[in-house]
């Protein structure tokens, strides 16, 4: 019969967790000449603006011909993301639409890949993109997520007026039970809803509070 | 000149580049863009004018192009 002691354990499990390390330090080291040249790939494409906007906050932004504007950027915990600026009533532009797009799982592609191709694609054409984009899933909680990116969200009567746009224009197959949960929780994580809150419906009667007020 | 990047998921992109009056480059560029398209890839070119670089998307290969992306697979997410 054989006896496992913890100790062995535990220097069986140190040894696995140190040759998972270095094999992640080798993955890294063997895709950074990758990344370093996707990165100068994409900054060749940029313009002035861009490359600066890409530098100092890691997004960017496309102008279609249409004149609609997106915003093009690589979160490291979802990877790259489109978002749609949409002109409001007020001549604000506020990001109503988010898109989620990857390249396929089995070859980690470098995210200014992804956005290169995407700039490209919006500035060729844009319809196309977005016939090809509204045929997956459209991440509509992903636009107040973005305004926290853009400038601090101080007020909810933006999402009280979005939202109403949005459903109305949402896509059918959008997975909205996912999407009240991300609203909720970015909500709460940047202080802008109480605690308490836990449907949209109470997020929506908060806003509407906030308007009359 | 032309130059042609097709972007790469483990290696980066690769540069293939052309003299348009030299037809043995022009073809091996040609072959790589077509190879690349056949596979469902897409092509842009780039167009430079004054400060504005913009992206437009071409099915056959431009010889008289100044620089080509054969860019990246990508699928709504």
């Amino acid at each position: 019969m054989t006896h496992y002691l913890p100790r062995d354990d535990a220097v069986t499990y140190d040894r696995y967790l140190k040759r998972q390390e270095r094999l992640a330090q080798m993955r890294k080291a063997r895709r950074e000449p990758a990344l370093q040249r996707a990165e100068t790939l994409l900054l060749g494409c940029l313009e002035d603006y861009q490359v600066m906007s890409w530098e100092a906050r890691g997004w960017f932004t496309v102008t279609a011909e249409s004149g609609t504007r997106y915003m093009l950027c690589d979160r490291s915990d979802v990877g790259p993301l489109i978002l749609r600026f949409d002109r409001g009533n007020d001549d604000l532009f506020r990001a109503l639409t988010g898109f989620c797009f990857h390249a396929p799982h089995d070859e980690p592609w470098p995210a200014a890949d992804i956005l290169l191709t995407y700039k490209l694609w919006i500035e060729s054409d844009e319809e196309k993109f977005l016939a090809h984009a509204n045929a997956h899933t459209v991440h509509v909680s992903w636009a107040v997520w973005a305004q926290q990116e853009i400038e601090a969200f101080s007020t909810l009567s933006d999402l009280a007026q979005a939202s109403s746009q949005l459903c109305e224009s949402i896509n059918p197959r959008d997975r909205l039970v996912g999407a009240r949960l991300w609203v909720l929780a970015y909500l709460q994580f940047w202080k802008c809803v109480p605690k308490e809150m836990t449907s949209l419906a109470d997020l929506l009667d908060h806003a509407r509070e906030g308007n009359n007020a | 000149m032309g130059r042609m990047q097709v972007m790469g998921a483990t290696t980066g992109d690769k540069e293939i580049t052309w003299l348009p009056d030299k037809p043995k480059q022009v073809d091996k560029a040609r072959k790589a863009f077509d190879e690349h398209i056949a596979s469902g890839g897409k092509a842009f070119k780039v167009v430079v004018e004054q400060v504005t670089k913009r992206g437009k998307e071409i099915k056959k290969f431009d010889p008289a192009a100044e620089r080509i992306i054969l860019a990246a697979p990508v699928a709504g997410g």
